[in-house]
């Protein structure tokens, strides 16, 4: 199948991305039974990019929408790729009832901590001191933690990485699709246009170990909060075994057990 | 044809609807044809609500506000509606007329509180001249292994030997047993039967009973489909989308409010042609509007909500069975013309109890699998067997993104030739409009939905033809527009709201002059307000 041509930014860290993917995808071998979904947004065009099925949603919907996919056929992979605007804005309740759902599937948010395609306004974790033609005295409120607010909605897989490391990524990528539940990996990533925090996140950032239990997690979760200040723990901060919805729902356990689609019952 | 109507009013929670039901259902075994009425408000215990039953031996679809019997479970009842009573009408209440004091009985013989309805509805059973058994086989049938089952038995013998006295208003049955179904039940077991794999809603009035109902079929063994309540109806629809991408047969319900929220959604369906099927039980707005009660102002939505321009097909039917056919009808075009299908109804039609001889059968419905999705209709491809992109973008056949000007063409073009296709095969084999009355009559009344019964039940008194149209998109104008040039009298367009929405078509797409005959009350006309209203 013929891909579209590539339209990222020339140095664009969406390419180490969809390194980080590409590889994890061939090393866990799940082609043939991934769907993925997709926000918009410059994360969005991944979906042109790789040679899977899936949909490319609505701004803020990928999350519902690889949900429904994982409903309609308990037998895939789903992972979902959003951005912040998406996941943290637009689509904020998603987030946190996929955590609560615990359904077996991944989400990736790519957090650059701007709305580039759209050329450059703030976003819920954009640091107060972020400005921008939208937002010229700077932009009010506190950014949002989205590690905290995934681990009191009780999701069960939650990591953050930095793009750049494409090692890393990978490494935890490949934990997060294997994880069984809901799996959620930030990956911050500078905007080399509108939000360029290469120096910031390569220079703060150091990886943790899992921690042993929620308050711990919580913790650690709170040593950064999005301002570009002080060290940016990278890692898995939590993760458990928890039963998901699919296991507890009589009709898609009964689908999963016997592999099979709904229209064969 | 006799029409006797009965009203059953009481607290919320008393159990008049439960009454109701009751009554109806013994009826119908004995060959009558009921027309059941809701009448409730937006609260759960206390406040008033009401049901009209209107029995026949003939089909009926409507009720009369001129009562025969009054059945009173609270006094409120009786200040409210006795001014609806026939001179000759009859009152069971605690108070007035057939005086049951339900207090004493429930002490004397040490029965549950909750089992007040069963003696009235016993003694109206007597009143109505059936026999006792026909009570105690539908207690036998829906109480047996309950908690409150020998009470009820109990209530229904005290409550048959509290009277002697017979009425004498039923008219004779034919004696064939009938079914009694609402709108919503006509939907869910239709829904199931056209192979309806995930229901997907969130709860709005008047679409929640069918939610109910499917969880309900749903927890049967052996069940071959979920329904699932996600987060809010943004959610609904796009995980709709995502299953039915996945190969589920996936369908959604909600209210007007809710389809706002869906409509985002419904455009995503136009360009990524992942088949939807929807349920929109339409009420009084705009805002939050009458939760409960019923209007038809959502015709305009149904027909042109969600940007950019794409096919859908909109039925709208009339009672119950209609519903049937139209949920039927609605899988099979969305299966096959990857498309939106719309089912457009209202409370009235949707909680409403219509009688029916026997169920329509519905037809099995095959979905055609394939590589890739470029034709019209038939193929759909599948993730896990083959690779398949939708997407919201403007996209090429394989379903990546493109920004030229020959793929944007192209990609329309598909668009409107599915919906070229689409429509004729509907206009030339579906049943898009129905004609009821006498070739020679003098008007033609036109009407869609909910306004069905009520014009149908009137038809032998207004020298009228009946245009009822049953598919809202595509439109049959030519038929209809052959009916108004045979109409030598006036064209009457009949619908629930204030501003004629139906009226406004019909005069746009057929070219021609219409009186509207308007009712924006939330309360559906009686067979009255239509005969005064037609001259």
């Amino acid at each position: 199948m013929k891909l579209a041509d590539i339209t990222w930014c020339p140095g664009c860290s969406n390419f180490s991305i969809l390194a980080s993917v590409q590889n994890t995808i061939k090393e866990l071998g799940i082609e043939k039974n991934l769907a993925i979904t997709t926000g918009i947004g410059c994360h969005g065009k991944i979906f042109d990019y790789l040679p899977y099925s899936g949909v490319y949603c609505l701004h803020g919907r990928a999350i519902p929408t690889g949900i429904g996919i994982k409903i309609g056929n308990p037998n895939l992979k789903v992972i979902c790729f959003t951005g912040d605007g998406d996941t943290y804005a637009e689509g904020i309740g998603h987030f946190i009832h996929a955590c609560r759902y615990n359904i077996d599937m991944t989400l990736i948010v790519h957090n650059n901590q701007t709305f580039s395609l759209t050329t450059g306004q703030p976003t819920p974790t954009s640091e107060p001191t972020y400005k921008d033609k939208t937002m010229l005295i700077g932009s009010f409120g506190q950014p949002l933690n989205p590690i905290k607010l995934a681990l009191s909605a009780g999701a069960s897989f939650v990591a953050r990485t930095y793009a750049n490391d494409i090692k890393h990524t990978t490494e935890i990528l490949k934990q997060a699709i294997k994880h069984k539940g809901f799996s959620f990996v930030e990956i911050l990533q500078p905007c080399i246009i509108f939000h360029d925090t290469r120096k910031i996140l390569s220079e703060n950032i150091y990886k943790i170990n899992t921690s042993k239990n929620l308050d711990e997690a919580m913790k650690k979760a709170s040593e950064y909060n999005y301002n570009l200040k002080g060290k940016i723990p990278v890692g898995i901060f939590w993760q458990e075994e928890k039963q998901t919805l699919e296991e507890q729902w009589p009709q898609l356990k009964n689908l999963m057990d016997k592999n099979l689609m709904w229209k064969d019952l | 044809m006799v029409r006797v109507n009965i009203l059953f009013g009481g607290q919320a929670g008393q159990g008049a609807n439960e009454l109701a039901e009751t009554i109806s259902n013994i009826l119908v075994k004995a060959g009558y044809y009921v027309f059941n009425y809701r009448d409730y408000g937006s609260f759960v215990r206390g406040e008033h609500n009401f049901n009209i039953l209107c029995i026949s031996e003939k089909p009926v679809y409507s009720y009369d506000n001129e009562i025969d019997i009054l059945v009173a479970l609270d006094k409120k009842t009786l200040d409210l509606h006795s001014k609806k009573l026939k001179k000759t009408g009859a009152i069971i209440s605690k108070e007035q007329g057939l005086k049951i004091d339900t207090a004493k009985i429930i002490e004397q013989h040490k029965l549950d509180k909750r089992i007040e309805n069963m003696i009235f509805a016993a003694v109206l059973v007597k009143l109505l001249g059936l026999n006792i058994n026909e009570l105690n086989n539908y207690i036998d049938k829906k109480f047996r292994g309950k908690s409150l089952y020998e009470d009820d038995i109990k209530a229904a013998k005290i409550g048959y030997d509290l009277t002697n006295k017979k009425l004498n208003i039923l008219p004779k049955s034919d004696s064939k047993e009938k079914i009694i179904l609402t709108g919503s039940e006509g939907i869910s077991i239709s829904a199931i039967d056209s192979g309806l794999d995930i229901y997907f809603a969130y709860p709005m009035t008047p679409a929640t009973p069918v939610m109910h109902i499917l969880a309900k079929y749903e927890t049967k063994k052996d069940s071959k489909f979920m329904m699932f309540q996600p987060e809010n109806e943004i959610a609904v629809a796009n995980m709709a989308l995502g299953a039915s991408f996945a190969g589920a047969r996936s369908m959604v319900g909600t209210s007007g409010g809710g389809f706002d929220l869906m409509s985002e959604a419904l455009s995503l369906q136009g360009i990524s042609e992942i088949p939807l099927v929807v349920y929109l039980a339409s009420r009084p707005g705009p805002g939050t509007g009458i939760p409960t009660y019923s209007m038809q102002q959502d015709i305009n939505i149904a027909l042109y909500s969600s940007h950019g321009e794409f096919p859908r097909a909109v039925i709208i039917p009339g009672d119950a069975e209609e519903c049937i056919q139209a949920t039927n009808s609605s899988f099979y075009l969305s299966q096959k013309y990857r498309t939106l299908s719309i089912i457009l109804s209202d409370k009235h039609v949707a909680e409403s109890k219509f009688t029916l001889t026997s169920v329509p059968k519905v037809n099995e419905i095959k979905t055609n699998f394939a590589k890739t999705d470029k034709n019209y209709a038939g193929a759909r491809c599948l993730p896990g067997i083959n690779i398949c992109k939708a997407s919201s973008y403007t996209h090429d056949e394989y379903g990546i993104v493109s920004e030229l000007s020959s793929v944007n063409i192209s990609m329309l073009d598909k668009l409107n030739k599915k919906t070229e296709i689409m429509n004729k095969e509907i206009l030339s084999k579906f049943e898009t409009i129905k004609i009821y009355g006498k070739n020679n009559a003098k008007n033609l009344i036109i009407g869609a939905g909910s306004v069905k019964g009520v014009i149908l039940d009137s038809l032998d008194e207004i020298n009228s033809r009946f245009l009822q149209i049953i598919y809202l998109a595509p439109l049959d104008i030519e038929k209809i527009k052959k009916e108004i040039k045979n109409c030598k009298g006036k064209i009457y367009v009949v619908e629930y709201n204030s501003t004629g929405q139906l009226a406004q078509i019909i005069e746009d797409k057929c070219r021609v002059k219409v009186e509207k005959i308007l009712k924006y009350d939330a309360r559906p006309f009686t067979p009255k307000d239509i005969i005064k209203r037609v001259h």
